[in-house]
């Protein structure tokens, strides 16, 4: 998904009243955010201590951060948006583009990360397959969470800026020091308290704000009855997925996509790519302290998961009925992203007004904290230790990490800026690294349950891979724009194209080309598990990473029975 | 865990380890601050005027909020009661952490 980023995207024109008693909310937050980084200070002792929160968190605090790193406030604002444009039709992305993606996590492909003792996602794929693999990968990784980490500071900046009346540099100033100072004293151990810490604060914030917007707008029933004056796919979001409906009609044809795009490329190749291969998420649930926390950290988050839809689609429907100039005309104060900030302007009386302020301030921090403390690690681990300094005391790769949290942080600054002054530079990158991300899946799951797959099969078919979703890309822009119906449904099918390729260029060369050894592959792929004794057959019910799995699809699956009533 | 630690700040001796290990337990910091926060919150609810109570579609949501922040508190703390942090949890409460802390001397590494 590509972030929007300038200076007139979010929160402009909304400044917020804040009542002396919001600002000491937000300031007690601040000093948490603080305390928690010198709590766990003491406990950093070794470069696993800090990269690797030294495998010892508990399943339900590794899950809550894994959710935490996703919800970040780009992430709540963007679906706020989604919702305040298309309805529910975007819940797609929880129920079937999320859930079975972080169960399979768990379930199938956590064993091979935790087992196998890599230390990063990338690592694995060095070790399965090559340094050529290894380096596409690695490298990508890096220079995108780097990115996404400025657009997360850069756009806590602007909100900020719009809604308290703060200087931009000293928006930037507060919250990249806070971000700096937590992952640099508590690692990674910090930056998964904190965004434990952070999940709550959200939670609290947007749980009244939806409240308080649905009762504005005339209670539940009320807003279900207003519903039907929207194109279906707002209450059914099934509703014009077919192939063809947007040349049958566009008015009723799904913005989102159709049928195969939603789940052959957003369900299955795309999420299942950002939720078990991206390593900002996948680090949380390999911090844990052993193999079965960690396989249960991914589902642990699932169940919250299932939810959030409610706290921020939700509200972005009751803005859209509340405010009917949203999305209409060249008032920058009324697009569509800004749906939530105008909603608390609106509605939200002194303290809940502060708590909800420090739950989005506490999500731009806990969007950018992930991706800082995921690029250190591979910027470390990955290029420096493997190609720059090997064999090096663990001390100095202590340093090195710290070192690279703020270089990888005054980079990220330095990027968000520029590609805010330059239009549409943010978005070619991202677009870019799309194409890096789309057919990760394939390569890793290649590699997991067939063991004929060769180094370099693995290689080849991850580049034209990549190749491929650039193809899909090139073509809906430059020959046939009207191809696609949305982004959404271009990213689908680029998803889709990417993951195909991989597949039969993996498959190709592999049969051409040497394998490796059993040896060179235990713990990385299926038959050579390495597994602890946390996770054998004598495991309690409820903590059997299969049946909560299950349990969680179901759940998620059977959600979509709600609209039957509408 | 090659490389031995460096001192950090004596811990004062009177904290015997298991109530330290409760306060750095992240439950711990939660309930804490959503304590403050549910304190604030409810009381911002009891004193709202009515134009506050009015915006929010006239529900007094701050009061409600404020409540529920601190049953999370409780739900938190008493679960850190009910399962107090014995198993280590991280280096952050393990017996080297404790001892290293009460002596001010580093350990030597494990």
């Amino acid at each position: 998904m590509v972030i929007p980023i300038g200076e007139a995207t979010v929160g402009d024109g909304v400044l917020l009243q804040m009542h002396p008693l919001d600002y000491t909310l937000l300031f007690i937050y601040f000093a948490f955010v603080l305390g928690i980084g010198w709590m766990v200070k003491r406990s950093i002792r070794s470069s696993e201590d800090f990269f690797q929160a030294g495998r010892s968190i508990p399943a339900w605090i590794a899950g809550l951060a894994f959710i935490s790193a996703n919800l970040g406030a780009i992430e709540i604002l963007g679906f706020a948006a989604n919702g305040a444009q298309y309805g529910w039709a975007s819940v797609h992305y929880y129920w079937v583009g999320a859930i079975p993606a972080m169960v399979f996590l768990g379930v199938v492909m956590m064993p091979f990360y935790y087992g196998s003792n890599i230390k990063s996602v990338p690592e694995y794929l060095r070790r399965r397959y090559n340094n050529s693999t290894h380096v596409v990968n690695a490298s990508s990784f890096a220079l995108s969470a780097v990115l996404i980490a400025g657009v997360n500071l850069y756009s806590l900046a602007i909100v900020l800026r719009a809604l308290l009346g703060w200087s931009l540099p000293l928006a930037i100033t507060v919250s990249a020091v806070l971000v700096l100072a937590y992952i640099l004293a508590g690692g990674l151990t910090g930056a998964i308290y904190n965004e434990v810490l952070q999940f709550f604060v959200i939670i609290a914030g947007l749980i009244p704000l939806t409240i308080v917007a649905i009762a504005a707008v005339g209670g539940p029933g009320e807003a279900i009855e207003r519903l039907k004056d929207y194109p279906e796919y707002w209450y059914h979001p099934w509703s014009g997925t077919s192939i063809d409906a947007a040349a049958v009609d566009p008015q009723t044809a799904n913005p989102i996509g159709d049928w195969v795009g939603i789940i052959l490329g957003q369900a299955f190749v795309l999420s299942f790519g950002y939720w078990t291969t991206n390593f900002a998420e996948v680090q949380r649930a390999m911090s844990a302290k052993n193999l079965n926390s960690a396989r249960r950290a991914p589902i642990i988050g699932a169940f919250p998961k299932i939810f959030i839809p409610f706290i921020v689609i939700l509200p972005g429907i009751a803005a859209a009925m509340l405010i009917p100039e949203l999305g209409t005309g060249d008032d920058p104060s009324t697009t569509y992203t800004n749906a939530i900030p105008l909603l608390m302007g609106d509605l939200l009386p002194v303290g809940v007004l502060g708590v909800a302020v420090t739950g989005l301030v506490a999500a731009f921090m806990a969007g950018m904290a992930a991706n800082v403390s995921s690029f250190n690690t591979v910027m470390t681990y990955d290029i420096w230790q493997q190609y720059i300094a090997k064999a090096k005391p663990d001390r100095y790769y202590l340093n090195v990490g710290r070192t690279l949290t703020v270089l990888g942080v005054v980079a990220g600054i330095g990027t968000a800026f520029i590609a805010a002054n330059y239009n549409n530079i943010n978005e070619y990158l991202q677009t870019l690294f799309s194409f890096f991300q789309a057919p990760v899946f394939i390569t890793f799951i290649l590699g997991m349950f067939w063991k004929r797959t060769t180094p370099w099969g693995g290689f080849y078919g991850l580049v034209s891979g990549i190749l491929g979703a650039g193809a899909v890309w090139v073509y809906a822009v430059a020959v046939d724009p009207e191809f696609f119906r949305s982004p959404f449904q271009q990213a689908m099918w680029m998803g889709i194209v990417a993951g195909a390729v991989d597949l039969v260029v993996t498959v190709a060369v592999s049969m051409r080309t040497t394998p490796l050894p059993d040896s060179a592959l235990v713990g990385l792929v299926q038959g050579l598990e390495v597994k602890d004794e946390s996770d054998s057959a004598s495991t309690v019910w409820f903590k059997k990473p299969e049946i909560l799995g299950v349990a969680a699809i179901v759940l998620a699956l059977s959600m979509y029975l709600l609209f039957v009533f509408i | 865990m090659s490389e031995p630690r460096t001192p950090d700040t004596p811990v004062p001796a009177t904290q015997p380890p298991e109530r330290r290990a409760r306060l750095l337990d992240l439950r711990f910091v939660i309930s804490l601050m959503f304590a403050i926060f549910g304190i604030l919150v409810t009381i911002a609810g009891l004193t709202a005027p009515p134009d506050q109570i009015e915006r929010a579609a006239g529900i007094n949501i701050s009061l409600w909020t404020g409540l529920a922040m601190l049953a999370l508190s409780a739900g938190m703390g008493l679960w850190l009661v009910l399962a107090p942090p014995d198993v280590p949890e991280g280096h952050v409460v393990d017996e080297s952490d404790l001892e290293g802390g009460t002596s001010g001397q580093p350990p030597a590494a494990p």
